[in-house]
Formats: structure tokens, sequence, C-alpha cells
């Protein structure tokens, strides 16, 4: 493992900077020309509707937008645009799992069965499943479980209560032991997050909002679409295509309606730990990434949420 | 959101498009971050007229049964795959070769159709994983239209199936007599109409108005 990682002389965390503390850089960052004209072709030559890009560090911020909010409306997008961020929501819920074991809430090898109540029909392996198993796809449960509603691509995970919950982990059997295999599974992470909502007597959306977003002030990033902010939202596509965004289930039990996936806008951080001493509410560095780190010195990693790429030097 | 621990720099790139292999904006962060990552190429889109990819559109199937339904929408092809019960909207790289964009279905995976003398595609080569499958181009089923002007009624039919089809006229709902003339597929004929003068049409082989 050692010559493996010597091989690689730099590290790039792919997904979030949500919980990175960073230090003093030399000068305001600057987004490249070669990046702004990729991001014109995507747009001109039709492979997406727009693009928002920010680059930050502890000096400044740059941004550049372009394209539009969707084939009726002319608006082009800005900074300020609200995207839906789908599979990204999951790293907000390993944060959460972050920050609850730096609080010695819980453990990272804590099994998931016992933050549960004792009939919730968890598959039984050895060792049992983890809160780090499934932060990092390497619980044994598969991508998605065999009960989602599929009359509409869009809405499938909609119907994914806790019943169903219950319902499809009841009669699954686990096709090798938790921590083995890696293999990417929305319904392990969604696990992750109602267990953690069921720890703190929460919904995901509450604990969301307590111990990430309001004290990062991310006001932008929100569960549900409030009228205030829907004149900012783009529209998702695919191709030429207008797509409704995707409704998840509310399986912290409380909301009484399916929640469409998180949104979130490039001007989100407004107290990002990239100015730590002038929030209010410091963001607290989440315990030891390595924590939830898997197979290092491979050439792609996984660490809760984050992909880890390593660059040849 | 990409983050470079050692540069202490952030990126963040969102889009509103779903991700392909040129949608995908990843490595744009990624590039940010250490510019010795490696940029994809972007393809300029051949271009192609709405009216030959109207020629494109259609319902495709294989010797085992596997379907596609071809169709344009903002002149652009969308390969509507039933079984997957999903859409990929397709680049042109030609004029009949065209690449199939969805992140599921990996890279290089194309579309090439075989034309008629009339610049009509007859069938189409599917090729994804470095596989090729063929799919032969069904008949269209038949459309007829109608649109009332001034004091004529303009039937236009379109589509590929030949059968007969018959128009008939009543004043009294029970006593029908035929027209003088119906379209034939992909012709517009126009007879003169009268709104208190019922009409019916139907295919004459199933006798179903």
């Amino acid at each position: 493992m050692t010559s493996t990682v010597a091989r690689f002389t730099r590290l790039i965390w792919m997904c979030s900077g949500l919980g990175c503390a960073l230090a003093v850089a030399a000068a305001p960052p600057s987004i490249t020309e070669t990046v702004k004209s990729r991001a014109r072709q995507r747009v001109d030559y039709g492979y997406n509707a727009g693009i928002s890009i920010g680059l930050i560090n502890a000096e400044g911020r740059d941004y550049f937008s372009y394209g539009r909010l969707n084939f009726e409306d002319p608006a082009p997008v800005n900074e300020r645009t609200i995207f839906e961020i789908g599979s990204v929501t999951k790293v907000f819920t390993s944060l959460l799992l972050a920050d609850a074991v730096a609080r010695g809430e819980v453990g990272f090898d804590q099994s998931v069965q016992s933050l549960l109540p004792i009939d919730f029909p968890i598959p039984s392996g050895t060792p049992e499943i983890s809160l780090v198993h499934l932060a990092t796809h390497r619980s044994g449960l598969p991508n998605n479980p065999s009960n989602l509603c599929l009359d509409e691509p869009y809405r499938v995970f909609e119907c994914l209560g806790e019943m169903a919950l219950r319902q499809f982990l009841s009669g699954y059997a686990l096709p090798r032991q938790p921590g083995e295999t890696w293999e990417y599974s929305n319904l392990g992470m969604g696990l992750l997050g109602f267990t953690l909502a069921h720890r703190f007597n929460q919904t995901y959306e509450q604990l969301l909002r307590e111990r990430l977003l309001e004290p990062m002030g991310m006001k932008d990033t929100q569960l549900e679409i409030p009228a205030a902010l829907s004149a900012r939202v783009a529209t998702g596509h695919n191709g030429v295509l207008e797509r409704p965004p995707f409704r998840m289930a509310s399986l912290g039990g409380r909301a009484k309606s399916a929640p469409p996936s998180p949104i979130c806008s490039l001007s989100l951080p407004t107290n990002w730990a990239f100015k730590p001493t002038r929030s209010r509410r410091p963001w607290r560095k989440p315990a030891a990434h390595e924590g939830l780190r898997l197979n290092p010195g491979s050439n792609r990693d996984s660490a809760g949420g984050w992909s880890i790429y390593q660059v040849d030097a | 959101m990409a983050f470079h621990p050692a540069r202490r720099l952030g990126a963040v790139v969102l889009s509103n498009s779903r991700a392909n292999l040129y949608a995908s904006i990843s490595e744009l962060g990624l590039y940010l971050l250490d510019s010795s990552y490696p940029l994809t190429t972007i393809r300029r889109p051949f271009q192609v007229s709405t009216v030959q990819l109207h020629n494109l559109a259609g319902q495709y199937r294989s010797e085992e049964g596997d379907r596609f339904e071809i169709r344009v929408e903002r002149d652009q092809l969308i390969f509507y795959h039933p079984a997957s019960r999903a859409d990929f909207p397709a680049m042109a790289i030609t004029a009949t070769r065209f690449e199939a964009l969805g992140i599921e279905l990996g890279p290089n995976t194309t579309g090439q159709f075989e034309l008629d003398s009339n610049a009509r595609a007859v069938s189409l080569k599917w090729t994804q994983s470095g596989r090729t499958h063929d799919y032969a181009r069904e008949p269209d089923p038949n459309q007829l239209s109608l649109r009332v002007a001034k004091n004529e009624l303009e039937l236009v039919l379109t589509g590929d199936d030949p059968s007969p089809y018959r128009l008939e006229i009543s004043e009294n709902l029970d006593e029908w007599r035929p027209a003088d003339l119906f379209p034939t597929p992909n012709s517009t004929v126009r007879i003169p109409f009268d709104a208190k003068v019922p009409v019916r049409f139907f295919r004459a082989a199933r006798h179903s108005p």
C-alpha cells in the first residue's frame, strides 16, 4: 500500500467542501478561460441547459455562469440560481454521521440495529451492519429496494416510506458479509439518514437544518422549494426534455407529503468555514475523515459521500 | 462539489441537465482544482435538418422483440426504450449516425440508420458496449388529421398502413352513403363540409368508425 500511495502526490476530494476548514491561500481564485470555454461549448452544443461554477479559497471567490433556466424561460442562470442536487445529498447524510461521531453521540462502528427499535428488520450479518458500512456503500444492501414505485421514473422513491422499508428489509438476505465489497447503495444511505433521524428523534430535514444548514448559513439549501425561491429554481433537463424533480419518501415519518430531492445554489456557504472567525456559530470540523475512508491507495476512493481522486504526479 | 486539501481550494459546479458523457460537469470542477485532470473533447453535433430528423423518427423492432420508439423534440432525436422506460437524447455524429446520451448506456453508444431512396430510415443498428444489434423499422401507424376551413373539410392521412379506408356521409345518422374521395396514406383531400351533415370514416377492413 505504501508504494501505491507514494505514486500519488495530490488528492482531490470530490463532492462537497462543506466540512473542510481552509487555511490561507495566496490569492483569490480565478476560473480559467479553458473552463469557461468548455462550459460554453456544453451549453451551445446542447449538452447542458445551464451551468454555474463557483471557485473559492480563503482569499475570495469567483463565479461563472452560462445558459438558461429552461427552454421556455430565456432568463440566464447565475450564481444565485437554485439547482436540484440529487445524490450529492449523500454528502450531507455522511456529514451528519461524522458530526454525531465528533459529538460522541454515536460511533462509526456502531451497529444500525442498536439505534433502531428491536423489531426493525435489519438483515443479519457478521459483523452486523454498522453506520460506517452504510456511509461507505459496504453494507451488502443493494442499490435500491425492489419495492419502489415504478410507474413514473422520477417518483420511484416516493413510496419508500418506513413501512415499505421494513417490508423490503424483512425479506432481504445479505448476499455477502457487511464490509466485504463496495456496492453503491441509495438504500444504504437512505437507511443511514433514517437511522440518525430516529436516533435523535427528529426528521431527517430537522436534523439537517439544525446541525448543518443553519450553523453554516446555507439558506438556499432546502428539501422543499419555498415560494420565495421558486423563481430562482432551474428546471432539470435530460437533453432537450424537461423533467420534474425527483420526489423522495419522507423516511423521517413526519412530513405530510413526499418532498423533492434537496436543492441548493452557489450562494449557499455564507457561514462556510472559509471564514471561521466571522461565523457566529463556527462549523466544527467533523472527526477524522479517515474514519470513513476505505480502500486507501486505490486511484478512486470513497470517504463518506466523497469520492477521493488521486492524481498521478 | 470538490475540494483540494493541499491547495485549500474548493469548486462547485452545478447544472440543470442530467449527466452524460458530455453533460458531466465533474471534470470541470476537478480541472479547476488540478489542471492536469484530463478534459473530455466536446463533440460539436452534426447539423441535421428537422425534415431529415423526422425521416428517422418511428418505431423499430429487433428480431428478439426489443423495441425503440424514436421521436423528434426541439430538433433533437430522442430514443425511447420501452423495456427500460427511459428516454435517451441523441446527438448527431453524421446525418445518419447518432450518439445516444445516458450515463447508464456507457460511452460510444450509437444508432446508425439506413435510409431508402427517399431518405427515410428503414433500419437501425444499435451499438452499445462494443456489440451491435439490428432493428427493422416498423410501419408507421396511420394517423388521420382533420381541419375545417370555411366550407371544406381537409383530411390528411399519414402513415405506412396501406389498408383501405372509407368515408361516409349521412343526412339522418341512419342511412350512410360513401363519399367520393378519401385520402390514401400521405395524401390530402378536401370535401365540402356542412356542420349539419355528419360524416364518419373508418378502416374498411375493420368497419370501426
